[in-house]
């Protein structure tokens, strides 16, 4: 008889914390990725040197493949751009009469570590903006003891601004140094979310069926009617106890003082997340999200001994409810910082890192498998279809944009005098080039999807910055390479060799306005 | 969008590139469709050129012009025979070549366009003397002042006369003082080219599979055996896929190194000449004591 899978028993953060067969089976799944990546590029560049005749049918047949495929996100991006705008015009207050909603409290987790107090601020101004009854809003603003005394005077002065404001507004201090955890965004809203359960609703004795937790980042800024979109969205469920609820991150609240490169990256990154919020089967949780307390509850927080806590927190509840969990897609944005650095480089350097963090969300693949070996209860046809979607999205965001627009080359660098002789060798480059071309063609719907989503720009900034922020696009081929591929490559790569990584927090900036 | 949506969207584009793809792959391996709609097998002809505004004509019919950014012109739909390739340009010498095409195979081809008026200019030994320093009353003449560019020209040829010893040396000095250069004996990258016996020959002393179309064989090969006599030899400027040579006569000549298809191209490019040097762009050639310079990046 097969062992009965205890959800508690297999929380894991990286195949180390195993040993014996476990051991060997979770790092097998931490090192598939990479070497799925690695075995295309080295492939890529052999079969370009033995076999280019059927390497260049592969690149053209690749090519086309990519073509198609931008085309068909193209065409669930502008679905979930529609369905955007109607839900930014919607009275999401007028809808929520036809509920009882006066007992849904939000709890909103703002950790944070060194971050400017202006830039606390205004998160807590826009969420008192909100056309939402405050005193139903529970602020948890979550400092870190490591980050010493200030960002603590700050949570304190804070408090006796928005403390009267809101319905309850508590300040935690993570503890630094407890075994067992990774010091980042996980540990910390954990420790917060069970101080709050603690000292706010069993205090207050308020169920936690009625709660509602958004884990935002403290530069989540939201937009006026976030919370009664999320609370209808909540109550109109079929099942909301197992289902977590994702809006649209966009990068917003800097996006007129960050350079090109930056915006292009935070842009793409908003896309990807539009085209999943309407691939609903396809969907993890990311970033700032939603989930009703009590889940939360079931399955112990997030996790605190590893770097994707914002994803994991989906495949945690997925597990525990073998199976029976999905993402709900709000299609209303939340806005928040884009990468942005005193400098250029730094700036670099820092979307870099965060593209590496985000894409290190690849070690949620060990754990999904691992646990899908161990959880009997969910169906082998569902176990095969994430398997696949998981293996093909990391693929391709390692690979894809290489192969686009550096390995395609490669048979006519390697291929030796008689491929180079062929017509297919010179039609190569051609026919390549014109595919591009096309495909790139799909980004004049992302700049008007873009522009439409950013704010009006500002009258201290100079008219012609919307020009840039058109022409901008043709970054594209350069950032999907350098800050999509080789950080996604990087990731994969420490994973592989079992080289965790730690949290890295994105440093917050913007221009003095 | 509902799942059926999707789907319907997947079967579509899954059609289309079940449809797109046998296309393209027979498209780019030269296949075409005939007025009679049968399926030819059809190859190319590559110009490896590096001037904007030049056009290629087949039989005497214009296929292709180069433009500003891309200069190399493919010819494609070709369909497999003897052809008369020529490569034009207005205030250039028209370049012909006999050219063999094969299906589903490109023949790369290197035109030499040589200006049709080669613009000399003179480079004076001696700067000018001002005016107003003659004119003074019983001044002096002055001593007339060597013209720097003439100097460096000087030192030019001294280098050029001994090239095998370098101030640097290379990683592959031993291979190139093998080789030992001179005026009758040149290198250009990997492109080895020597006069003996007033026969000139090319070597190409690189890595078999980046052997260049206009020498196609790793064997020493006879490119040039003039009537003549030769008395030196360089690289036209700025390329490795011709020459210029040099005669008793004094005559200079711009020769192309491509033998293939049976027919070298060759421009007589300066009538007298006692002796000259090629460096980057620019050709220099003395007439006595007198100096010339020919500019051929423009």
């Amino acid at each position: 008889m097969p062992k009965e899978y205890i959800y508690e028993n297999y929380r894991i953060g990286k195949g180390d914390e195993l040993s014996g067969s476990d051991y060997l089976l979770y790092r097998f799944y931490e090192i598939l990725p990479g070497f799925l990546s690695w075995l295309t590029i080295i492939l890529a560049v052999v079969c370009s040197y033995l076999i280019p005749i059927y390497t260049a049918i592969f690149i053209i047949a690749f090519d086309v493949f990519w073509l198609l495929k931008t085309a068909y996100l193209s065409l669930h991006l502008k679905a979930n751009w529609k369905r955007i705008k109607e839900h930014m015009s919607a009275n999401w207050t007028e809808k929520l009469i036809h509920f009882k909603y006066d007992h849904i409290y939000h709890m909103i987790m703002l950790p944070f570590y060194k971050e400017d107090e202006k830039l606390i601020d205004k998160t807590l101004k826009s969420l008192l903006d909100c056309e939402y009854n405050s005193k139903r809003l529970i602020i948890v603003l979550a400092a870190e003891e490591r980050a010493g005394k200030e960002p603590l005077e700050i949570a304190g002065r804070m408090k006796k601004k928005y403390g009267k404001l809101f319905g309850h507004f508590l300040v935690t201090v993570h503890p630094d140094g407890i075994e067992g955890e990774m010091a980042g965004k996980g540990s910390n809203i954990s420790y917060a979310a069970e101080e709050a359960r603690k000292l706010v609703l069993d205090k207050k004795k308020l169920s936690y069926d009625d709660v509602l937790v958004s884990a935002f980042d403290i530069d989540t800024v939201v937009y006026s009617q976030y919370f009664a979109c999320l609370t209808w969205m909540f109550l109109a469920n079929e099942k909301p106890y197992n289902t977590s609820f994702q809006p649209v991150p966009v990068f917003n609240n800097n996006i007129f003082d960050a350079p090109a490169i930056s915006r292009v990256v935070a842009f793409s990154g908003t896309f990807w997340q539009m085209v999943q919020q309407e691939r609903q089967k396809r969907m993890a949780t990311f970033s700032s999200h939603s989930v009703p307390f009590s889940t939360l509850y079931k399955v112990g927080y997030w996790q605190s001994n590893m770097v994707s806590e914002d994803s994991r927190i989906f495949w945690n509840c997925y597990m525990k409810f073998n199976g029976d969990y999905i993402v709900t897609p709000m299609a209303y944005p939340v806005s928040m910082d884009a990468p942005l650095a005193h400098s250029f480089w730094q700036t670099m350097k820092n979307i870099y890192k965060q593209q590496r963090r985000w894409a290190y969300g690849v070690e949620n693949f060990a754990y999904v498998m691992f646990n899908f070996s161990k959880n009997k209860n969910i169906p082998k046809w569902e176990k095969f279809k994430i398997f696949a979607i998981n293996v093909d999205g990391y693929w391709s965001l390692a690979t894809n944009p290489l192969m686009i627009f550096l390995l395609g080359w490669l048979p006519i660098i390697l291929g030796g005098r008689e491929f180079n002789t062929t017509m297919v060798s010179f039609s190569l480059p051609y026919i390549t080039r014109d595919i591009m071309m096309i495909t790139m063609s799909n980004l004049i719907l992302s700049s008007m999807v873009a522009v439409s989503l950013m704010p009006s720009i500002p009258e201290t900034k100079k008219r012609p910055k919307k020009f840039y922020h058109i022409i901008q696009w043709l970054l594209v081929p350069f950032t999907i390479t350098i800050f999509g591929a080789i950080p996604a490559l990087d990731a994969q790569t420490r994973l592989m060799f079992g080289r965790y990584m730690g949290f890295w927090v994105t440093p917050k900036h913007r221009s003095e306005e | 969008m509902t799942p059926k949506q999707q789907f319907r969207y997947i079967l579509g584009l899954f059609a289309v590139f079940l449809i797109v793809i046998p296309v393209i792959i027979l498209y780019s391996f030269g296949y075409r469709m005939s007025s009679d709609f049968k399926l030819v097998k059809t190859g190319g002809i590559f110009i490896s050129n590096n001037e904007s505004g030049a056009s290629v004509l087949l039989n005497g019919k214009l296929k292709k012009s180069s433009g500003i950014l891309d200069k190399n012109m493919l010819v494609q739909n070709v369909k497999p025979g003897n052809y008369t390739v020529k490569v034009e340009k207005e205030g250039f010498r028209q370049w012909v070549k006999y050219v063999k095409i094969q299906e589903q195979l490109v023949e790369v081809c290197f035109p030499l366009l040589v200006p049709s008026e080669l613009k000399s200019e003179e480079i004076p030994r001696y700067l000018p003397v001002e005016k107003t320093d003659l004119k003074k009353k019983g001044a002096k003449r002055p001593k007339p002042e060597l013209n720097d560019d003439y100097i460096d020209v000087l030192d030019l040829v001294k280098k050029s006369e001994n090239l095998s010893k370098s101030l640097f040396p290379a990683w592959n000095s031993r291979e190139i003082a093998a080789l030992k250069l001179g005026p009758m004996r040149r290198l250009k990258g990997k492109v080895f080219i020597s006069n003996e016996k007033n026969k000139v020959y090319v070597k190409w002393i690189g890595k078999k599979d980046q052997l260049p179309f206009f020498i196609n064989t790793m064997s020493k090969k006879m490119i040039y055996s003039p009537e003549k006599t030769i008395t030196a030899i360089d690289f036209y400027p700025n390329r490795d896929d011709a020459f210029i040579v040099r005669f008793d006569d004094g005559s200079l000549y711009a020769v192309e190194i491509d033998t293939r298809f049976g027919y070298q191209n060759s421009y007589k490019i300066v009538k007298y000449c006692s002796s000259f040097l090629v460096n980057y762009e620019m050709l220099f050639y003395f007439i006595g004591n007198k100096l010339y310079s020919i500019d051929f990046s423009s």
